[in-house]
């Protein structure tokens, strides 16, 4: 079978310092796939050079076989990748529905110029749109916020809609950078399981960053382990749980 | 200065210039201290004074009324005020004295040379008054930055302004001293370029050289003081080629303007500089 | 209901008999006297104009938030070229055409010169806005300003459009001017209106609110930062052809820094981002400016002054007010239309919700 996302030997340098080193992974299609680590590991690097913030250093990053490491994030995302921020990053002023419309324009077909003049074809489109962006608020429990501005959210709220947003571009992989982070017991409880469901339900694929281990141990079949910069471990969680190097890296931690 | 520490170019900066230099006028029309009819050292010096104790004012007052209720916002909404502030300064220059060029020299730069006599260095000319002057507030600057508590302060300010008043540091007096304390440098460059160098005063006396030294500290690369004294010659020179050339000369206010879009173009660093990644 | 094509042919025609039929009511009233051509000119051409440039620059400014300060050179490019096609060319092309044809190709070549000057405007705007549209905020500030600056610079040094001394015995084709100025400030409105209610308009409006998210939205921010631009940057070239074509002659001091930062304080009052702010705003200031000449003249400082100098501190103080009382302005992000004083079809707006 070949990989959806294939990172071969990538390293990121900042300065005199590697943030990722030698860092190579593959994600099959359908997978859900954690990615861990303490704080610094390198997590969120890894998400910024796969969606092309950062150009890595050395190495490459293949999406279906293409290779995405010297793209742009807006072409990336237009080939099927899809992400979420750590520290939220929601086009605040916009409504929740505006937000996830933004997504869905990822997939437009009409040209600037039809728009100017709001053309059929225009209209046609913003409704379909619309639509689609509707269905998604739906399935993630926002019909009733659609129309708020999206920084008056609660923060939980924040977070799904997030995840919404980057749904909605309909991504083959889509990257969650920490979605849990700031949420009480229940509310990641409830995340996890919509996670877990647009796997299950949708096919969708997932790689998520997560610094509480428990919660990834939870739905992902398969979890890789950084630290500072490089994989130390993967695997299925429970032979995660058991490497000596995984519980050195979270030293003192209940893993 | 302040750009380093509040990360927020001050586009009133080169209007505090404006007000020190008119605060010179003031005081060569008005004879204070006598010296206009009895120039001495002491007196000049005095004169000087009063300029940068103004333009202090001036800068905190600025920094009170306008910088500090916005300073919380976005970084937009503090540059559309800075820009309001500019030029509101410059028309309410505009208002008192009118737009007609206004002069401080003329008593002042015989007196300059007898004093440069008087204490025994052979000076012919203001230029070089003002820039030893120039090269000892530099030095004065510097160790205020480096070795007092308040320059501490104000580097720590410049790294983190939230880390710096948890960690003890009082912001506000902070900023509001480094307002003041830039304002105090711009006012007496002022009063001393309006009275040594014989500058035209006049509303706009404070624009073209703050965008010149804005110029220069992006072509030498922000936050790098030899950089911008680099780049602030570089200017000099390019200017007086093209105002030399006859062809070229009408276009010597839009030298400044071209560097500065050629510099951001091609080396956005500036000559010096290192470029920083935004961090997401 | 009509819909697509037809209606926006239909809108349109709708649009210039409308505003033919004004046009022609403000000149009956201008000739019986019953309305001053000063009134006129002052208090409705000239706000017109300036309704077209604030709604432009809110493309930029506001929904964009690309913050310009180099307006005023667009609005010069587009008048002075535009003026140099007219007077240059199509003036001696229209003396060489039968009397008969004149009326018609008068109205033809007004209309290219308003192309000329709207596309001469555009390239500029794509000339300084893709390379510099990758600096932020204060860089851009400047490195705008200083784009207003030279382009003001060299049309005082080019001798062909009269230096200094200004550019003059312009073909005054506008005619009585309202018509013309109209219809460009509601072609402006209704561009921006439809870009605002569809998908696309999202675009612009992200790339304001995060433009690293915009980014990961599969949203190419350098593309729309330079489409604001050019966009603006056409409506005021063409905005400046109109002058140019009404005035019959345009002064490089028209088009100086206090023009661009008249403009941004339009907006910024406005609320950035609100097109019925901007107008409203636009026209306001404009309106405001001009009535300070009918105040009486009073002194202080022991010297005499006319009200009206004290217009570009009215602007300076509008600026830092709203910055530091009202940051979204006047009417922040709202809209105000037709559903707002309830005339639209509300439950239609339902109906896709």
């Amino acid at each position: 079978m070949s990989a959806l996302l294939e990172l071969r030997q990538v390293k990121m340098r900042f300065g005199g310092l590697y943030a990722v080193n030698d860092l190579s992974f593959q994600i099959q299609p359908g997978e859900l796939l954690g990615l861990i680590g303490p704080n610094g590991a390198g997590k969120t690097t890894v998400f910024n050079v796969i969606t092309g913030v950062y150009t890595p250093t050395e190495g490459s990053v293949s999406l279906n076989g293409e290779v995405i490491s010297k793209m742009k994030p807006y072409q990336i995302t237009e080939r099927g990748i899809a992400r979420t921020f750590q520290n939220i990053r929601l086009f605040g002023a916009l409504s929740v529905l505006e937000n996830v419309m933004i997504g869905a324009f990822a997939r437009h077909r009409t040209a600037l110029a039809g728009a100017l003049m709001r053309s059929p074809a225009v209209v046609l489109e913003d409704a379909s749109l619309r639509e689609q962006s509707m269905r998604l608020l739906s399935t993630f429990d926002l019909l009733s916020v659609a129309h708020a501005r999206s920084r008056d959210l609660p923060y939980g709220l924040q977070r799904r809609l997030e995840i919404a947003r980057a749904l909605a571009t309909q991504p083959k992989l889509l990257l969650l950078d920490e979605p849990a982070a700031g949420m009480n017991p229940q509310e990641s409880e409830e995340l996890m399981h919509l996670i877990r469901r647009l796997r299950d339900e949708m096919g969708q694929t997932v790689l998520l960053i997560e610094h509480d281990m428990k919660v990834v141990m939870g739905i992902c079949e398969r979890v890789l382990v950084m630290d500072y910069g490089v994989l130390i471990a993967q695997g299925a969680p429970e032979v995660i749980r058991k490497d000596p190097k995984v519980i050195e890296a979270y030293l003192g931690e209940p893993v | 200065m302040v750009y380093g520490v509040l990360r927020m170019i001050n586009f009133a900066h080169g209007e505090v210039y404006m007000a020190g230099a008119y605060v010179a006028y003031l005081a060569v029309e008005g004879d204070w201290f006598g010296v206009r009819t009895q120039p001495a050292w002491w007196n000049v010096t005095l004169m000087v004074l009063c300029a940068m104790v103004f333009c202090m004012l001036l800068g905190v007052l600025i920094e009170r009324l306008a910088y500090k209720p916005v300073r919380k916002a976005s970084r937009l909404i503090a540059l559309i005020t800075a820009i309001g502030v500019s030029y509101l300064l410059q028309n309410v220059a505009l208002l008192i004295f009118g737009a007609s060029p206004k002069y401080a020299i003329v008593e002042l730069s015989a007196p300059a040379t007898q004093e440069a006599a008087v204490t025994g260095f052979r000076i012919s000319t203001g230029q070089a008054i003002l820039l030893i002057t120039t090269i000892i507030f530099m030095v004065l600057l510097r160790i205020i930055v480096q070795y007092t508590r308040f320059g501490r302060g104000m580097r720590a300010v410049s790294q983190d302004m939230q880390a710096a008043s948890l960690m003890g540091v009082p912001s506000d007096r902070v900023i509001m001293g480094t307002f003041a304390l830039g304002a105090a440098l711009a006012g007496a460059g002022g009063a001393m370029t309006a009275a040594f160098v014989g500058n035209q005063i006049f509303p706009l006396f404070g624009f073209m050289p703050g965008v010149k030294a804005f110029v220069s500290a992006v072509l030498g690369g922000i936050g790098n003081i030899p950089g911008a004294v680099l780049g602030g010659l570089l200017l000099g020179v390019i200017e007086a080629l093209v105002g030399g050339n006859p062809t070229l000369t009408g276009y010597r206010d839009a030298v400044a303007f071209f560097v500065l879009i050629a510099v951001l173009l091609f080396r956005p660093a500036g000559l010096l500089g290192k470029s920083v990644q935004e961090k997401v | 209901m009509i819909k697509g094509y037809p209606r926006l042919l239909l809108f349109v025609l709708v649009t210039i008999v409308l505003l033919w039929g004004l046009d022609r009511l403000l000149f009956g009233l201008t000739s019986n006297g019953a309305l001053g051509l000063y009134q006129y000119r002052v208090f409705i051409l000239i706000p017109l104009l300036y309704i077209t440039l604030a709604v432009s620059l809110n493309l930029i400014n506001g929904i964009t938030g690309q913050f310009s300060l180099g307006h005023a050179g667009f609005f010069a490019i587009g008048a002075y070229l535009s003026a140099g096609f007219s007077k240059f060319y199509a003036s001696q092309w229209l003396a060489g055409m039968p009397p008969s044809m004149q009326g018609v190709m008068q109205i033809v070549f007004l209309l290219i010169a308003l192309l000329i000057g709207g596309i001469a405007a555009a390239l500029a705007g794509l000339l300084i806005g893709a390379p510099t549209l990758r600096l932020k905020g204060d860089y851009l500030a400047i490195a705008t300003l200083g784009f207003g600056e030279i382009i003001r610079i060299m049309f005082e040094n080019a001798n062909t459009f009269g230096g200094p001394r200004g550019f003059t015995d312009l073909p005054q084709w506008t005619g009585f001017g309202f018509f013309w100025y109209a219809l460009v400030a509601v072609g402006c409105i209704a561009v921006c209106r439809n870009l605002l209610q569809s998908a696309h308009g999202l675009a612009f409006l992200s790339v304001r609110e995060d433009e690293v998210a915009a980014e990961s939205m599969g949203i190419n921010t350098t593309r729309y930062k330079v489409m604001a631009f050019i966009l603006g940057a056409a409506f005021a070239g063409i905005a400046g052809s109109l002058l140019s074509h009404y005035e019959g002659s345009i002064y490089p001091n028209g088009f100086n820094l206090d023009v661009s930062i008249m403009i941004v304080a339009m907006v910024v009052l406005g609320g950035q981002g609100s097109i019925t702010g901007a107008v409203l705003a636009g026209a306001g200031l404009k309106m405001l400016e001009e009535a300070l000449r009918f105040l009486p003249e009073f002194s202080l400082f022991g010297r005499t002054f006319q009200p009206l100098d004290l217009r570009y501190l009215v602007f300076a103080l509008v600026l830092i007010l709203t910055m530091i009382f009202r940051q979204q302005g006047l009417l922040g992000h709202r809209e105000f239309g037709w559903k707002t004083i309830g005339i639209g079809k509300r439950s239609k707006v339902e109906a896709n919700g």
